[in-house]
Order: C-alpha cells, then sequence, then structure tokens
C-alpha cells in the first residue's frame, strides 16, 4: 500500500510486523458472569506469511479474527497492524472470508466482485474492468451474471475469494473459509489459494480446526488452548513450496510435523470435550 | 433450476377451469334475470352493464373519474410508503426510537383509520387532500411495520462482510438495506393497493365532485343497480390492471430470487 519508491529489501527491512498481538484479552459478559474468549495473547505476524491457527472448536479462534479484523473491540492488550493500534476496522488493507459465504443476494457475481472497488470510489467502467478480470481469475468466467443462488457452493466460495482479492488487501483473514466444500472442491481451492497467495503476496491468516489443512497451506502453524485462548506451541512448517495439497500429505516431512503438532492439539481437544 | 417440473405439469391444467369460472358465473346470472328468478331492478345483468360501460367509455365519462380516483389512491399510496419507508428506516436503526413508538405503531396499526376520515375532512375540507390523507393513513402502518421488520432480518453475516469490504452506513443503507427491504415493500403495496383503492372510494362516496365513488354513490341515490355495478366493474378491471403491472415490476425487481422460489 506504500506509495513510496523503495528497493525491496530496505523496504522489507523498514516494515513493521503485519499483525502483532501483546497480550491480547477478550472476555464477554453474559448472564452467567464474565466469559473469557481470548487470554493474555501475544504473537507476531509477519508480512507475506502464510499462518494457521488452529484449536479444539469454539476456543476463540473466530472471535480472534473479529478484533482483529476491527469488528470487535478487545478487552484488554494492544493490537498493531502494520504499527499501527486502534480498533477501527482498517478496509483498505485488511480482508476477511466467512466460513458461510456472505455475498448479496440480490447482486450477481460480477456486482458483488465489483462492489470493494465502487465502496472504495473507484469508476464504474473500472470496478468493472478489474472485476471482471477476477471472475475469470477464480475461474468463473461464464457466470458473471449469475445471482448466488443459481451457484454452487463452491462457486459461491470462488467468489468470495475474488471479493476479497479484488482489492489487493495485504493482509487477508480467513475463517474456516473450505470447511463446508466436499474434499475434491476443497483441495482444488486450496490449490488455488496458495497460488494467489504466492503472486499477491498478502499475509495470510488461516483459522481451522483441521490439522491436516494447516500443515498442507501453512508456513507457521499456531496451536490455540481450549477457551480461553492461549498460545499451546508455535510451529515453522518447513515443505518446500510450490506444494499440491493432496499430494504433499503423503509425504515423510509431511507427516512427521503433523505428529508432532497433533500432540498438542489432541490434549487441546480433549480438554475442550472434557470441560463441556 | 432442475425443479421446474411441477409447476409446469400443473400450469397444464390451470387455464382451462380458470376461462371457464367467468362466463358460467356471469351466464348464469344474464339467464337467471331472463327467466325471471332474479330482478333486474336489483341485481341488473351482466349485457346491460358491459353496455353501459361500453357507453361510459366512449363517452369519456368513465376516464375523468377513474383517473380522479387513481390520482388520490396512487398519492396516497406513494405518501404512505415513503414515510413509512423512512420511519422504518428510522425505527430499524435507532434502538431508542424503536423501544418508544413501536408499540403505539403497532396500536395504530390495528386501528381502522377510516373511522378519523371524518376528522380528516374537518381539517383539510372535501377535496381530494383529505382522501389522499386518508389513503396514506391505511397504507403508512404496513409499510413502516414491514420496512422495520425486513431491516432487522437483514443477514448479520452480509453487513459485517459489507462492513468489512469497506461500507460505512450509507454504502451499507444503498447495498444491503435498501435491496433487501425493496422487495418486502413491493409486496406491501401488493397487500395495501386494495386498501388504498378502498380509502379513495369511502372517502369519495362523501361530497366528492369526482372520482368513481362518487358515480357509485350517485347511481345508488338514484336506485341505478345497473350503474353501481358497472363502476364496481370498472373498479374491478382498474385493480386487475394495477396488481399485473406490481406483479411484473416484483418479477422483474426479484429476478436474484428466481431460482429460489423454483
Amino acid at each position: 500500500m506504500s506509495t513510496s519508491i523503495a528497493p525491496v529489501e530496505s523496504r522489507a527491512a523498514v516494515r513493521p510486523p503485519a499483525v502483532q498481538a501483546v497480550g491480547l484479552a477478550k472476555w464477554f459478559d453474559g448472564a452467567e458472569g464474565t466469559v473469557a474468549a481470548i487470554e493474555n495473547l501475544t504473537f507476531t505476524v509477519h508480512p507475506g506469511e502464510f499462518l494457521c491457527l488452529v484449536g479444539p472448536s469454539g476456543c476463540g479462534k473466530s472471535t480472534l479474527l473479529n478484533i482483529i479484523a476491527g469488528l470487535l473491540p478487545a478487552s484488554g492488550g494492544q493490537l498493531q497492524i502494520y504499527g499501527e493500534s486502534g480498533g477501527r476496522v482498517r478496509p483498505d488493507c485488511i480482508g476477511y472470508v466467512f466460513q458461510r459465504d456472505a455475498l448479496l443476494p440480490w447482486k450477481t457475481a460480477l456486482q458483488n466482485v465489483m462492489l470493494p472497488l465502487l465502496l472504495r470510489g473507484v469508476p464504474m467502467a473500472q470496478s468493472r474492468a478489474e472485476a471482471l478480470n477476477w471472475v475469470q481469475k477464480v475461474g468463473l468466467a461464464g457466470f458473471e451474471h449469475h445471482y448466488p443462488s443459481q451457484l454452487s457452493g463452491g462457486m459461491r466460495k470462488r467468489i468470495s475469494l475474488a471479493m476479497t482479492m479484488v482489492y489487493r488487501p495485504s493482509i487477508i483473514l480467513m475463517d474456516e473459509p473450505f470447511a463446508a466444500l466436499d474434499v475434491q472442491t476443497r483441495h482444488l481451492m486450496e490449490n488455488e489459494l496458495l497460488a494467489l497467495w504466492a503472486e499477491a503476496g498478502s499475509t495470510i491468516l488461516f483459522v481451522t480446526h483441521d490439522l491436516e489443512e494447516a500443515v498442507a497451506l501453512a508456513d507457521r502453524i499456531i496451536v490455540l488452548t481450549a477457551a480461553p485462548a492461549r498460545i499451546r506451541a508455535d510451529y515453522q512448517v518447513p515443505l518446500d513450496r510450490p506444494r499440491d495439497v493432496a499430494e504433499i500429505r503423503t509425504s515423510g516431512a509431511f507427516v512427521d510435523i503433523y505428529r508432532r503438532i497433533w500432540r498438542d492439539l489432541r490434549e487441546e481437544v480433549a480438554a475442550s470435550r472434557g470441560r463441556r | 433450476m432442475a425443479g421446474g417440473s411441477y409447476p409446469v405439469a400443473a400450469s397444464r391444467y390451470r387455464p382451462a377451469a380458470k376461462v371457464l369460472v367467468l362466463p358460467v358465473l356471469l351466464g348464469a346470472w344474464e339467464g337467471a334475470v331472463r327467466v325471471g328468478v332474479l330482478d333486474p331492478f336489483y341485481t341488473s345483468s351482466p349485457v346491460p352493464i358491459l353496455a353501459t360501460i361500453v357507453r361510459w367509455i366512449a363517452t369519456g365519462y368513465v376516464l375523468e373519474h377513474v383517473l380522479a380516483t387513481l390520482a388520490v389512491t396512487l398519492a396516497g399510496l406513494a405518501g404512505g410508503v415513503v414515510i413509512g419507508a423512512v420511519a422504518g428506516f428510522a425505527l430499524g436503526f435507532l434502538r431508542w426510537l424503536e423501544r418508544v413508538a413501536l408499540p403505539f405503531l403497532t396500536a395504530a396499526n390495528a386501528m381502522p383509520r377510516i373511522i378519523l376520515y371524518p376528522l380528516m375532512v374537518l381539517w383539510l375540507g372535501f377535496g381530494p387532500l383529505s382522501r389522499i390523507v386518508l389513503v396514506a393513513s391505511l397504507v403508512v402502518f404496513p409499510a413502516l411495520l414491514t420496512t422495520h421488520s425486513a431491516i432487522r432480518q437483514v443477514d448479520v453475516e452480509i453487513v459485517r462482510n459489507a462492513r468489512v469490504l469497506g461500507a460505512r452506513r450509507l454504502g451499507l443503507i444503498r447495498h444491503v438495506y435498501l435491496p433487501a427491504v425493496a422487495l418486502w415493500l413491493f409486496s406491501t403495496i401488493r397487500v395495501t393497493i386494495g386498501f388504498a383503492l378502498a380509502g379513495a372510494i369511502v372517502g369519495e362516496y362523501v361530497g366528492a365532485v369526482r372520482g368513481m365513488g362518487m358515480v357509485i354513490a350517485f347511481a345508488q341515490s338514484m336506485f341505478r343497480a345497473r350503474e353501481v355495478l358497472a363502476g364496481t366493474a370498472v373498479l374491478l378491471a382498474v385493480i386487475w390492471l394495477i396488481d399485473l403491472g406490481l406483479r411484473a415490476a416484483e418479477h422483474a425487481a426479484a429476478r436474484w430470487r428466481l431460482s429460489e422460489v423454483m
């Protein structure tokens, strides 16, 4: 997003972390008193990194993304996005793909993808051209004028992805985006996501409870504890890129790292079950 | 898209029955009068009624009155829908206003507003304005309550997504709330247009110099059942035409829902 022209290396050196959380906390006031969703969370996400957050379901992963997106205020601690704090939505640098696609049902696929550009004041013709380009890029050429109700789940997910990528956010939050898809579609989408990410160079924070998916996609995996979410472990994923998410699952290195992380995750899943 | 077989199969049987209903009823009516079962002084019969309508159209008499009634109906309808929608938006966005005003509005909606017409005449006179206000008062509460509940029912996830994509209040209204409300408003208009027309006509029964209500009330005072029924038939045709137009407009505006409906 920076407009200054600087050599790549020096800019990378000066650039602050994409996301930095220090002692982040979130609690909700409910009928049965205060419930902590997130507790003393400290982590750093580097620019360009593909970070997966895994943890038992209901551990507060989505809450964390909502705080980073500015949809929820934090209850305590500090959060900086590119070195800037403040709890407001930063629409230009943050994209968010939800688990359930939230396309506008009264707009066509193309109109949906155009929306973020129009909201930013990009002229109609230019918005249209860029949106068309992205609809094609996610493989939906010919479906521009279909309404969401006329598209399959996988197609709608592609449109949500295009809708987010079209305004080139430098940080993309993804909350179990592929959870509702069948396995083949899912692998296809994961591979396409990796290709788009490699091309765009954005930072991705990807929440999932599926460890296989996390290992296949990520540079780095943070394991969160059962609620309230704290950091249980932080792993680098030493697998080469480019990857094919379907094939990489059978490689020795994959199985190795998967086992190590699973040992941590298993205990948290058991803890979250025991609590219910 | 695939589930289209049922409606198609059903529609194959409908037209025959639909086309027969009206001629059979009208034929029975005409026959009963000719045979002497019904007294034409009270019931008239289809052929002279049709002749009256044709004569009215030929002389241009009916057009003037239909237009007068339509003008009052549409002005009141438009005013009521616009005021209702704006108030409904305010109520949908302002929680405190909702808490204060909603119980009163719901009560007002349950009240038959037509009983307020004498008061409106007292304030605004016998001209079209009192009737326009009457029609608007019939339409405004359904429009308001529909808009309010449509805003409440907008998917939170869609709102969150639009906000993340960069929509602020105006963007949300334009791209999310207005389209979500529009469809509901269309059906409200279709439901309330009957009330609106009834309000305009009842208003015209008393003291109007133009309008189909006046035509019918005058014929009634002269004991002309034929003209009362001819006026009623004209109004039925007008309502039917308006509904046809509204349905086409609704259909065009709701193209995005087509495959769900099917």
